[in-house]
């Protein structure tokens, strides 16, 4: 254990030692992040598209069967963020309604980045989705807004790095989309 | 029928009042989910004559609208919404089905409400494995502890803990017990084997019983992210059985693992 904890220290340090090396490279490049996680903004956005995909997978899946088993959206939001979910998938058991099609997003661009959080705008897509009632009957509110503009924020842990959504708002008028 | 009902959580209105990050680009803020936009339930604003225009009226006949303040994006500090789920000031009408943006729950929660949960069985034990000899104490280790559900009760996601309360045995030979605790090993014990222990039995004659244990449950629930509240009584996990061999020191350690081990001392 000790020995394991020292080679990693030996490890961290020479990952320094080097990492100061190019540091002090006659031009040194500042990198656009502050966090440490990700080495670039690309990575981290790359990172939160990965992870909205899946999420919204999840999500599709879940309304598709009228929000049975809700749980399996929990993996992928905060805490307090499962509060807003919780709301909407009770909306939709309500109701009695279920969905079909499939979500999708686009413009993801990056808002934000700092220690421990990612912020991204996107356009959520949900033109190719309808929703049902029991009957089957399609009950897609006809002023629906198919594309909807959203700030998504990922909260950031290490080891291993995981996004969840904290928080996902409309943040500009529907025209942005 | 709303009047029965008490409100538990959460205005999403409210979050989007202490939530909404950088004031440069939320204009137009309010907390949407993906469920919610397909929905149609979210707020999408739209320009209209240099104003914001938020559309907080859609119903989808059910669904509800998001009632809080937080609707409000006149410059205003939204209120919040009303605990209750009333109408208000800055609110938006719910339907009063206590949905799309608040959780409720009926005040008094039962066992019958809760009767599609039900705890997890444990797993049954017994030292020694599968045998044991009559006269002296067999120690049996039932395997549980507390841990969680997620589910839909009326309409609302909630979380139900079970944590174990006691435990029925029913030895096989007609009689049975109640012990507090599960059991463990004589090892974990720090005792020698066949030492009498809080969930060992003795038995008098020989023959192969079946032992087994009930674990009865206090029952939690919660609306997702809520304090728990406890309900009165408990719930039994599904009864686990096990199956032992009960016999004196020849039939057992002689006979048993000369079937077992054909060339093994003694046979």
């Amino acid at each position: 254990m000790l020995r394991r904890t020292f080679a990693t220290t030996v490890a961290l340090f020479v990952g320094a030692a080097l990492v100061a090396c190019t540091a002090a490279a006659p031009k040194p490049t500042p990198t656009p992040t502050s966090t440490t996680v990700f080495a670039s903004e690309e990575e981290a956005l790359a990172a939160a598209t990965d992870t909205y995909a899946k999420y919204l997978a999840i999500s599709d899946a879940v309304s598709a069967d009228g929000g049975r088993e809700p749980e399996r959206i929990r993996p992928y939001v905060t805490e307090a963020f499962w509060l807003t979910e919780a709301a909407g998938i009770g909306g939709l058991v309500s109701a009695g309604y279920r969905t079909t099609g499939s979500s999708s997003f686009d413009q993801t661009t990056m808002a934000n980045l700092e220690e421990g959080a990612i912020t991204v705008q996107l356009c959520l897509d949900v033109s190719q989705v309808r929703v049902l009632d029991s009957g089957g009957a399609d009950v897609t509110p006809d002023d629906r807004v198919d594309r909807a503009p959203l700030e998504v924020e990922f909260e950031v842990s290490v080891n291993p790095v995981t996004l969840s959504i904290a928080k996902s708002d409309v943040w500009s008028n529907q025209d942005s989309c | 029928m709303v009047k029965s009902r008490f409100l538990l959580a959460v205005l999403v209105g409210f979050l989007v009042v202490i939530g909404v990050g950088s004031p440069a680009y939320a204009a137009v803020a309010n907390a949407c989910t993906p469920i919610e936009v397909k929905l149609g339930t979210c707020s999408v604003g739209s320009i209209e004559n240099g104003e914001a225009v938020i559309r907080g009226d859609q119903n989808n006949g059910g669904g509800g609208g998001n009632n809080g303040g937080g609707n409000n994006n006149d410059g205003g500090s939204g209120d919040g919404g009303n605990s209750d789920g009333s109408d208000g000031p800055g609110g938006i009408d719910t339907g009063m089905m206590c949905t799309g943006g608040a959780i409720c729950l009926p005040d008094l929660v039962t066992l019958n409400d809760l009767a599609r949960f039900r705890p997890n069985a444990p797993s049954l034990s017994m030292e020694p494995d599968g045998w044991l000899l009559i006269g002296l104490p067999a120690n049996f280790i039932a395997d549980t502890s507390r841990h969680m559900q997620t589910g839909i009760l009326f309409d609302v996601p909630i979380e139900v803990r079970f944590t174990p309360a006691s435990y029925n045995w029913s030895w096989g030979d007609g009689t049975t017990s109640r012990t507090s605790v599960p059991g463990a090993t004589w090892a974990e014990l720090g005792l020698p084997e066949f030492s009498p222990t809080p969930t060992s039995h003795v038995f008098a004659e020989t023959g192969v019983y079946s032992v087994t244990v009930t674990v009865a449950f206090t029952v939690e629930y919660r609306a997702v992210g809520r304090a728990w509240m406890s309900i009165d009584g408990t719930l039994s996990a599904p009864a686990v059985t096990i199956a032992a061999l009960a016999g004196d020191a020849k039939t057992v350690l002689v006979d048993k693992e000369c079937n077992r081990n054909p060339n093994g001392p003694g046979c």
